[in-house]
């Protein structure tokens, strides 16, 4: 039998009944759409469809119509890769990692964050496409027999890692999202009225019953895809670390890069699951499924993070002095003095100094303050990036080819394109999936709702706890 | 919930202890300062050394070559270079190492070193070199002095011609190259180099650095026991309070590994032992022949008084806090309520502040500063990895073992399965970050950082790989199913294994930077640990039965009877 302390808080406010939850959760499904939101998506899809212009324009031309130049080869464009990267990965973290500490208050956001994962790691993987110039020879990286015209891959080159570890990372993560969806597109299906809805969710829910044995191999699968994503979840930014530390330039070859990625990439991905999911409380009325004990464990995940990031950051600075290598103590005083402090120190501000606001229970159970310091961090983490990527190739050993990097109204362009497509596609989700999980936040509800909890609901908890006491 | 130290269990960790006690002896006389061969031909050998050795034990060692070739006529051209022996200290640190024909592939920066331009490199060159001419008894004379003559008229020398005449079994190659048995040199070559004939390490190297192992090991134990209990409580967690009791008695045997460590530094401080190249005065000064520029260059860290004041550091936050988390739970078994509960909850949170930096800075201090020259940004969290594990496999232990005993009826099943998911998943973190640490390293192969790696793989390569491969790969096939986590029998052989797997996790971080190519392993390493595993069990039961085995007053006591999955 699991028992719950009663000091522990409560994951369900109100007074809520297993019918209340398959509603409030259903309702902007089966509802039509308020102005604002087609608002946003016409801005989104303008956006997205701005992205797509710039792209055309920039394989129609070339490379070149980036801001890169000799010295910095790479920029705006694996910047966006890793940050979007990053992002994706505090789904998997949420549903495999979560879920296998058994942290039940990750029901409210896994679904949300699970879906922000697969549209982050497709914005990201846009870039290096983009980035190859012949996009219809993508294929290319794929090991595939020479007559096909490629040429067999460098397996040594942790740019090819990154393609498996992302496509791996990408069709398991898709995979577990969907394989929750299920019993929630099956509960929508027998709810909705309108015909070609309930085609549509029958043929999603892919003829689900409900049965004692399909909920027996649904745990099952769920738990060995948790398996199978946790060690994923490491591998994914610790490969798109070694872009970096395999090389030998000062500022990118590192040792603690990937845990360090790994940890940045989780904060950042928390940062923007906390952007999202405090809108989408607001607009779909989801207040008593998603309250303030889960923004402040959301935040402690962020301090947590944000501070290994933080020490990763001054481990980096002091090893460069300690190691006694002068371009590799240039290297990190130029970031911090030379012409991209501002960029620095944007950084530091936005990753370090600021989470730490958080150490105040007044701070980070205040839902204002918590969006304003997500939208700080997601531009934290983009400076981070920023500066390990530009900073670092800007100034090589030779003086004379030492140059500043300007973006073009391309690169902006393309980045600001994918954050359309993002929306887009996010506000989609938004709309025809549910983005709580129905079933799973049923199984907590006698446990950790706070009717049961204060012992006026009528479930059987409420007099097993009681006869206990 | 009283637990009482049995006599049995009394017996068997002290008997540990006086066993270990006994082969330490035996194996401290073992130390040995390696003595080089390098055969030139069929009758001559060149013997080097590089540490320090004075007249007296020269002739010792002349002596005890002589008599284990008592079947062969030597005959000594000794080259003594007095401008060494001022600078032994360097010698024991650097060129030790590289002063050996497998060492001619090394890609080393700093050591680039040539034997026979010993003047003014001296500190880099061996204190001594002899070349031993080696025939049978019955060889005539004349034939070795040719030698002397020819090779070494001009340096200053001192000639013995040893004569023995008796014992003549191997006869009959008299000026032969080409004969079945081997020729007296390669036999004398054979010997030195399977270190049958060295010196005794005066600076008893191999003690020292054994000491720092296994003070480090345990004391890191403790901290992992420690940094666990208070994320356990920074994270609410209500699985394991059942266990923190055990949690407790481990972290109590934390002043063993710090009196230990305490110990090898207040020796290295006054430079009694050479671990810490950096402690030595002589490398730091710029006027003396072993002056070492990159390691004067991080003095501004590695310098004694601030190594001290971190040192205390780190020794006194871990104390206190341990002291106050001790207090605190027997305080809240006493009068109840939840208040000291959110007061330990605070304090945990604040603890792993301090944990995060003192860890990471602590083994650059204690270990990585071993191999001054190296350094790597990983190196904290991968020594963290180490010690959390290794913190977990002793919780496992000690659970498994009262358990037997009767005396934990609440620890179920789910409990013990819970400590072998840590055990496994941080089998794996240590395994990443293993692999993260060395694959870049590898791959980038920038000089000054992957000798670290290129002299563990040519002298250790067996440990080496060996312990990567038994930590990573024993807990990965053995405890992925959810039924070996679940079975005792499993959990202690796997346990062990990788328990072991992890001491010499941290005697490859160490010994390769003390001893170079010159360990060996015996008696004393088996004595040292064998002491240590004893005494910290010992006090590991007899804390654990200071206190009840359950906090009966713990909020999440409940949950944490209730576990079951």
């Amino acid at each position: 039998m699991h028992k719950e302390a009663d000091i522990r808080l409560p994951l369900i406010l109100g007074d809520k009944t297993y019918k209340d939850i398959t509603d409030d959760v259903i309702k902007p499904i089966e509802s039509k759409a308020p102005k604002t939101w087609y608002l946003l998506f016409m801005i989104s899809v303008v956006i997205g469809l701005w992205g797509i212009g710039c792209i055309v324009y920039l394989l129609g031309t070339g490379v070149g119509t980036w801001g890169l130049n000799k010295t910095v080869g790479w920029a705006w464009d694996i910047t966006n890769f890793v940050w979007w990267v990053g992002i994706g990965h505090a789904g998997t973290l949420i549903s495999a990692v979560l879920l296998l500490f058994r942290q039940k208050w990750r029901f409210a956001i896994n679904r949300a964050a699970e879906a922000m994962t697969i549209f982050a790691v497709m914005m990201a993987g846009l870039f290096p496409l983009i980035h190859m110039g012949r996009l219809w020879l993508g294929y290319w990286v794929f090991p595939l027999p020479n007559q096909f015209g490629s040429l067999w891959p460098n397996f040594n080159s942790p740019l090819l890692w990154d393609v498996f570890a992302i496509s791996t990372y990408f069709s398991v993560s898709l995979v577990f999202w969907y394989i929750g969806l299920i019993p929630d597109f099956a509960t929508i299906r027998d709810r909705v009225s309108k015909p070609i809805f309930k085609k549509v969710y029958r043929v999603l829910s892919f003829g689900w019953t409900g049965d004692a044995k399909a909920w027996n191999r649904f745990e099952l699968v769920s738990l060995v895809l948790a398996g199978l994503a946790t060690p994923l979840v490491f591998s994914v930014h610790s490969i798109v670390s070694f872009d970096f530390a395999t090389s030998v330039i000062p500022g990118w070859h590192t040792t603690i890069f990937p845990p360090y990625f790994v940890s940045g990439a989780v904060f950042s991905g928390f940062a923007m699951v906390q952007t999202l999911m405090l809108i989408l409380r607001k607009a779909y009325k989801l207040e008593a499924y998603l309250h303030v004990k889960h923004i402040e464990y959301m935040n402690i995940v962020i301090i947590v993070t944000g501070s290994i990031v933080g020490v990763a950051y001054i481990t980096e600075l002091f090893v460069s002095w300690y190691s006694g290598v002068e371009y590799e103590a240039y290297a990190f005083l130029n970031r911090a003095t030379g012409p991209y402090w501002w960029a620095y120190w944007s950084m530091m501000t936005c990753n370090v100094i600021s989470p730490q606001l958080f150490w105040f229970k007044k701070l980070r159970t205040s839902l204002m303050f918590s969006f304003f310091m997500s939208i700080i961090i997601n531009i934290g983490m983009w400076f981070e990036r920023f500066v390990i990527i530009v900073t670092s190739l800007h100034r090589d050993y030779l003086p004379s080819s030492w140059t500043y990097f300007h973006p073009t109204w391309v690169d902006i362009g393309v980045y600001m394109g994918t954050m359309g497509l993002f929306f887009t596609l996010y506000l989609l989700f938004s709309r025809y999936f549910p983005v709580l999980p129905i079933a799973e936040l049923k199984t907590i509800l006698k446990s950790s709702g706070k009717n049961y909890k204060e012992g006026y609901g009528h479930g059987e908890g409420y007099w097993q706890k009681h006869t206990e006491h | 919930m009283e637990y009482k130290i049995s006599d049995k269990a009394k017996k068997f960790t002290l008997g540990l202890a006086i066993v270990g006690i006994v082969l330490l002896v035996i194996g401290f006389f073992q130390q040995k300062d390696f003595v080089y061969a390098e055969l030139i031909d069929d009758e001559s050998v060149k013997i080097f050394y590089n540490g320090h050795a004075g007249e007296e034990e020269q002739a010792k060692l002349e002596e005890s070559i002589k008599e284990k070739m008592s079947d062969y006529e030597l005959d000594f051209v000794k080259n003594h270079d007095h401008s060494q022996h001022e600078n032994e200290h360097a010698n024991d640190h650097s060129s030790t190492h590289t002063n050996h024909d497998a060492e001619s592939d090394h890609l080393t920066v700093d050591e680039n070193h040539d034997e026979s331009s010993d003047d003014h490199v001296g500190h880099h060159g061996p204190t001594f070199v002899w070349e031993v001419h080696v025939k049978s008894s019955n060889h005539d004379k004349n034939h070795s002095e040719e030698h002397n003559v020819s090779d070494h008229s001009s340096n200053e020398q001192s000639t013995h011609n040893v004569d023995l005449d008796q014992h003549s079994s191997n006869n009959g190659h008299h000026g032969d190259a080409h004969h079945n048995t081997k020729s007296g040199s390669e036999v004398l070559t054979e010997m030195i180099n399977n270190r049958e004939i060295s010196f005794f390490d005066s600076g008893l190297r191999r003690f020292w650095s054994n000491l720092l192992i296994n003070g480090f090991f345990f004391f890191g134990i403790a901290l992992g026991a420690l940094f666990y209990l208070a994320l356990h409580y920074a994270t609410e967690s209500g699985w394991g309070v059942v266990l923190l009791r055990i949690f407790e008695g481990i972290m109590s045997a934390m002043p063993i590994g710090m009196a230990v460590l305490l110990l090898v530094f207040i020796v290295g401080t006054f430079e009694g032992h050479h671990i810490y190249p950096w402690m030595d005065s002589n490398i730091v000064d710029p006027d003396s022949h072993s002056f070492d520029p990159i390691i004067y260059g991080k003095t501004a860290y590695l310098n004694k008084p601030f190594f001290w004041i971190r040192v205390l550091a780190y020794f006194a936050t871990f104390f206190l806090f341990l002291r106050w988390f001790k207090k605190k739970s027997r305080q809240e078994d006493a009068e109840g309520g939840t208040a000291t509960h959110f007061k330990m909850y605070r304090r945990a949170a604040l603890f792993l502040v301090f944990f995060a930096v003192f860890s990471s800075t602590m083994s650059w201090d204690f270990i990585m500063s071993i191999d001054t020259h190296w350094y790597s940004t990983l190196f904290g969290w991968y020594v963290f990895s180490g010690i959390w594990l290794s913190g977990m496999i002793m919780v496992m232990m000690i659970t498994l073992y009262l358990r037997s005993q009767g005396h934990l009826p609440f620890v179920k099943e789910s409990h013990i399965h819970d400590v072998g998911k840590w055990m496994f998943a941080l089998s794996f973190l240590w395994s990443y970050l293993w692999f993260s640490q060395f694959m870049l390293i590898w791959y980038a192969n920038i000089p000054e950082e992957v000798k670290y790696f290129v002299d563990r793989i040519q002298d250790y390569k067996l440990l080496f790989f060996g312990t990567f491969v038994v930590n990573f790969v024993f807990p990965m096939v053995f405890l992925m199913s959810a039924d070996t986590k679940r079975s005792a029998g499993y959990l202690i052989v796997i346990g062990l294994i990788i328990f072991i797997g992890h001491w010499f996790d941290v005697y490859t971080m160490v010994i390769p930077g003390t001893l170079f190519d010159q360990w060996e392993f015996g008696l004393l390493e088996i004595g040292m640990f064998m002491l240590f595993l004893g005494t910290f069990v010992y006090t590991v039961l007899r804390a654990i039965s200071k206190a009840p085995l359950i906090q009966k007053n713990h909020p999440y006591l409940e949950e944490s009877k209730h576990h079951e999955f």
